[in-house]
């Protein structure tokens, strides 16, 4: 399912083109002869100034998308080009190299500091591995001042435990800004603050990016905040990009039935006659319970077959290709002028 | 769109805490976790109770059952349980006063709790089938026959296929998982579920079958469900009632359909302004400035007052105590903060600053 | 039961202070270990510059041999007339030299083996497990005997090299464990993505959080240095010139001490060897609670008003609740009803 030639991508408008990830594959051998298709042939790309979201359950290769961006995990096949050139990483300078324009945010702000180390150390070393000749401590308090931990010296030498959930992710950014990287990859970077808080620390990245001018690639499995925050988004399911196109369409006008399913299912407060208040009579006749999640997802044919209400046998045998929709929108799906049927009573 | 119908709320709480308090003995001092608050659940009833870290609201919902450890300590309040089954004294079960051997036949039988992580409540080296047996025959008179068959049916009635009876925990996906722990908790026909944060680690489209599921055994059964989350949205589409609780007191309590036309406590009104919508125009969202408190360092009077835009220096010194909400539908829609009136716009925020991220 | 118990209406500035000291906040088996283990050093150390008499002095006259303790003598004497003090407080710290060298040599043999191993993986771990293995496998005794057989008996360099060869698996097989551990914790892979060198995360990143597993296992290094080494000098293996307590013990035996009933010969340097084995398994479980505070709080019990409440009792309940009491089972009853799994949901029946 390599990109439809002239598919173009809604962040474009950002900026020019930094990353381009063609027909990813990753394959992990399980034991016994299983093999997990962790990330199905994707393809995309990410331009500077610009947020590109990749929207997914757990399991659906998002995180897995993601490392193998970083470098952490090697390709099964496919190429990444940074800067139209291909990306080749065998030597640890190499990947150092890599590392001063990719870097990589974590999900959990606790665990991704070391206890035992200050903000000062877990900040200056990756000034003095990227940034040689710099005067570090500078250097260190302009980090801080960018993520808008000031005053700096009162953070310098506090502990990971004695900093509060946001403040660590705080950290984190400026320990992947030492390097000035040109790409951020941000893996959830809010899901485990809360909630009051994940709005600002969101604003902080979109600032970063703005003024540095970062590609920055999202990672979430919440689509209303990829919608608010996000200028296209990818929909992910079993490995595959299933959906993509800008950040409002895609929310406001699903056409894959997966993420018309996300839709319907995320949290409506405007919902006063929701089913969650009062159940329906009987369930909507011909939906398959949707539990099973990704692992569900059928080896041949469309990932998706086995939850959706529209499969048929011909989803069953071929796995549909993304179909342009529009200028910039794409949907994988054989009965894309269908819709999946509405799960709660209408208005 | 016509207003939903709640279930007519009648009778007596089968629940009922009144001015609980909790408080944590650590070397350091006291930490109030949970400050006189009050709660009262009806059968049928779905009551939210809304909250960040420190909040104190799984403490309210643990305390209530005695299952904290020292160093915590129930310093104050009742809780009284009027269950059907314990019908014989009209005042209820106080549950403070009961020994070990009396929580034990309240425990589970009357008030069943449906843990965060299912993976680490579920023991991993039991299959599925010794677990539900296990809670079937702890607390009635079942023979072996007699409770492999209740397993059976309790999985029907949550839609696992029976034939996963066999399975271990590692062996299940997060949704069936946290389906076996929902069978376990409607086990012995309880009367309350309390419900902990029992879908956050599952997607959304897995939350809304459990949730819808839920709702259904609910009318079946005629539970009442408390059901804690952070996540405000998803309680105001499935709660009746929902408590807002801030730094272990209580800032709002009233029903959801009024917390959501029009919030009264400046805290409640951030919180749901945190959530990005999927539907509707795409509005400029905000949050709430500043962090999550520390129970150690509290300002003395509104423990919101560091993080509020419509502080004043009126607020160090007030009591805390509920005041009704005027302009609401509901008569029980109550708030903490006496100043603020709902409907008042919000003054411009503060910078974001130094030492509040 | 009722008593008033004032909470502070907010916690008073003054509440939030250091906590106390950080030696009273050691869990009290560290304490213990640590003091019987500190008047062990300190015997060593001032041993040589104290002791009376020179231990291998052997007085001639009859009237000295077999004495019990006297004023001259304060552990009494040997069969050819030795000072059994001046005896034991050599014997002490040559057991101890011996055993802290062994312990440090092995310690390091183990965390550079056991981190490699887990960090590096594959094929350098698959070998140098087996290593381990092997080393763990073979009987230790029998291996220990033929060595020294072969080795030249003088002083005490033999007995340590041999210790510390046999000595290190097992902390290494533990610390590797731990690394195996730690490795795959976000923070590792996030000073790769910062693209720190492997040997500076190896020494910088995963080794200082290892320290509590380092440090346990360099004592359990020691005790397990100091009862190889005493059996060794037991059964005569090692160089008996040297007086360390197994040699002391060695000849005792031989002189037939026990039959004699001179129990001023074998008791004290028996006696040490047991104190100095409990002092450091002390020291042991001591740093364990410290590297884990989970642990320390599992097994406190809190006393609350006066009146201790284990963990595992419902919540108490202060202000003026009186808590009703428990029915009292017999003895009998209450030790079989704690083998039944419904005795798992309720430890709190029994009242104390």
């Amino acid at each position: 399912m390599t990109m439809a030639p002239d598919l173009a991508s809604a962040a474009a408008a950002r900026g020019p083109l930094v990353m381009e990830a063609i027909s990813l594959s990753k394959d992990f051998r399980l034991g016994r002869g299983h093999v997990l298709h962790a990330v199905r042939d994707i393809s995309f790309g990410l331009y500077s100034g610009a947020v590109v979201a990749l929207v997914g359950e757990s399991g659906s290769g998002k995180s897995t998308a993601a490392r193998l961006l970083a470098g952490q995990e090697r390709l099964t096949s496919g190429t990444i080009t940074l800067d139209g050139e291909p990306v080749s990483v065998t030597t640890q300078h190499a990947f150092r190299q890599y590392k001063s324009r990719v870097q990589y945010v974590f999900q959990d702000p606790f665990a991704a500091l070391n206890p035992i180390h200050t903000v000062r150390y877990h900040l200056e070393r990756p000034v003095r591995l990227h940034r040689q000749g710099a005067d570090v401590s500078a250097e260190v308090r302009a980090l801080l001042d960018q993520v808008r931990l000031t005053p700096a010296d009162q953070f310098l030498a506090k502990y990971p435990h004695e900093l509060s959930g946001g403040q660590r992710q705080r950290v984190s950014f400026a320990r992947a800004l030492a390097a000035q990287p040109s790409v951020l990859l941000a893996d959830e970077p809010v899901s485990m603050l809360d909630v009051s808080i994940r709005l600002e620390i969101l604003s902080l990245l979109g600032d970063l990016r703005t003024r540095l001018q970062l590609a920055l690639l999202y990672i979430t499995h919440d689509i209303a905040s990829a919608r608010y925050f996000a200028d296209e988004i990818l929909v992910m399911y079993a490995g595959q990009i299933v959906e993509r196109g800008p950040a409002e369409e895609v929310t406001q006008q699903p056409r894959h039935p997966y993420t018309q399913l996300l839709v319907n299912s995320a949290p409506d407060p405007d919902n006063l006659g929701s089913s969650l208040r009062r159940p329906p009579a009987n369930r909507a006749a011909g939906s398959p319970p949707a539990w099973g999640g990704a692992s569900a997802a059928a080896d041949a044919g469309c990932p998706f077959s086995p939850r959706c209400a529209l499969a048929n046998d011909h989803c069953r045998q071929e796995n549909p290709a993304l179909t342009q929709l529009s200028a910039a929108r794409a949907a994988a799906c054989w009965h894309l002028d269908q819709s999946l049927p509405e799960k709660r009573a209408s208005p | 769109m016509s207003a939903p119908m709640n279930p007519p709320v009648t009778g007596q709480p089968v629940l009922e805490i009144s001015d609980f308090s909790v408080v944590y003995r650590t070397p350091h001092g006291d930490v109030r976790a949970v400050d006189r608050i009050s709660l009262a659940l009806h059968a049928g009833e779905v009551i939210g109770l809304a909250g960040e870290s420190g909040s104190g609201k799984s403490t309210l919902a643990y305390g209530a059952c005695r299952l904290l450890r020292p160093p915590a300590l129930i310093t104050g309040g009742t809780v009284r349980y009027h269950g059907r089954r314990l019908a014989e004294q009209a005042s209820g079960v106080d549950v403070l006063r009961l020994r070990a051997d009396q929580l034990r036949r309240l425990r589970w039988r009357e008030i069943a709790i449906v843990f965060q992580s299912a993976m680490n409540a579920l023991n991993p080296v039991l299959s599925v089938r010794d677990q539900l047996t296990d809670v079937i025959r702890a607390h009635l008179e079942f023979s072996r026959a007699e409770a492999d068959g209740k397993a059976a049916s309790l999985l029907d009635l949550v839609g696992i296929p029976r034939a996963r009876l066999r399975s271990y925990p590692h062996e299940l996906s997060g949704g069936m998982r946290q389906r076996v722990m929902i069978a376990m908790a409607l086990a012995t026909d309880p009367e309350v579920v309390i419900m902990d944060e029992p879908t956050t680690a599952l997607d959304v489209v897995v939350q809304r079958d459990i949730l819808s599921q839920i709702v259904e055994l609910k009318e079946e059964l005629g539970f009442a469900i408390l059901f804690i989350t952070h996540d405000l949205s998803l309680l105001l589409e499935l709660a009746d009632r929902i408590a807002v609780m801030y730094a272990g007191q209580l800032l709002e309590s009233g029903s959801s359909a009024e917390i959501q036309r029009e919030p009264a406590h400046p805290y409640t009104r951030g919180l749901v302004n945190s959530f990005p919508s999927l539907r509707g125009p795409r509005r400029e969202l905000a949050g709430i400035p500043g962090s999550p408190p520390d129970l150690r360092n509290l300002p003395s009077g509104c423990p919101f007052l560091p993080r509020c835009s419509f502080g004043m220096t009126a607020c160090a010194q007030i009591d805390m105590s509920l005041v009704q909400v005027t302009t609401s539908a509901d008569p029980g829609h109550v708030t903490a903060c006496p100043f603020v009136l709902p409907g008042t716009p919000s003054p411009a925020l503060p910078e974001p600053t130094a030492a509040n991220p | 039961m009722s008593s008033t118990l004032t909470i502070a209406a907010q916690p008073t500035p003054a509440a939030i202070e250091k906590l106390p000291g950080r030696w009273r906040r050691l869990p009290v088996r560290a304490k213990a270990g640590a003091i019987l283990l500190g008047v062990f050093v300190l015997a060593a150390i001032i041993g040589p510059v104290v002791e009376p008499y020179d231990p291998s002095y052997q007085n001639p006259s009859q009237a000295l041999s077999m004495n019990p303790p006297s004023a001259a003598h304060l552990l009494g004497t040997t069969q050819s007339g030795q000072d059994v003090l001046s005896q034991l407080l050599t014997g002490i710290r040559l057991t101890l030299e011996l055993a802290v060298i062994v312990g440090v040599v092995a310690t390091a043999l183990a965390v550079i083996v056991g981190v490699t191993a887990a960090f590096l993986g594959g094929v350098w771990d698959e070998l140098l497990s087996l290593v381990s293995n092997v080393f763990l496998v073979i009987p230790a005794l029998p291996l220990l005997v033929i060595l020294l057989g072969y080795l030249p008996r003088n002083g005490q360099t033999p007995v340590i090299i041999v210790l510390s060869v046999l000595g290190w698996p097992w902390g290494a097989r533990v610390i590797r464990a731990q690394t195996l551990a730690i490795r795959n914790r976000d923070f590792i892979a996030a000073a790769r993505e910062t693209g720190e060198h492997t040997w500076r995360i190896l020494a910088f990143e995963i080794v200082p959080n290892e320290v509590s597993l380092i440090a346990a296992s360099f004592v359990n290094t020691v005790l397990y240095a100091i009862g190889a080494s005493v059996l060794l000098s037991f059964i005569g293996l090692t160089d008996l010139n040297s007086w360390s307590l197994g040699t002391m013990l060695y000849w005792a035996q031989s002189q037939q001490a026990l039959q004699l009933g001179a129990w001023w010969w074998f008791v004290p340097p028996g006696l040490a060897v047991a104190l100095m084995g409990t002092a450091l398994v002390l020291l042991n479980t001591g740093i364990d609670e410290l590297g884990n505070p989970r642990l320390r709080d599992a097994t406190r019990t809190s006393r609350v008003a006066g009146r201790r409440i284990p963990p595992t009792d419902p919540t108490p309940v202060i202000g003026d609740h009186s808590q009703a009491r428990e029915p009292r089972r017999a003895y009998v009853a209450a030790f079989l009803h704690s083998f039944s799994r419904s005795s798992l949901l309720d430890r709190g029946d029994v009242q104390r």
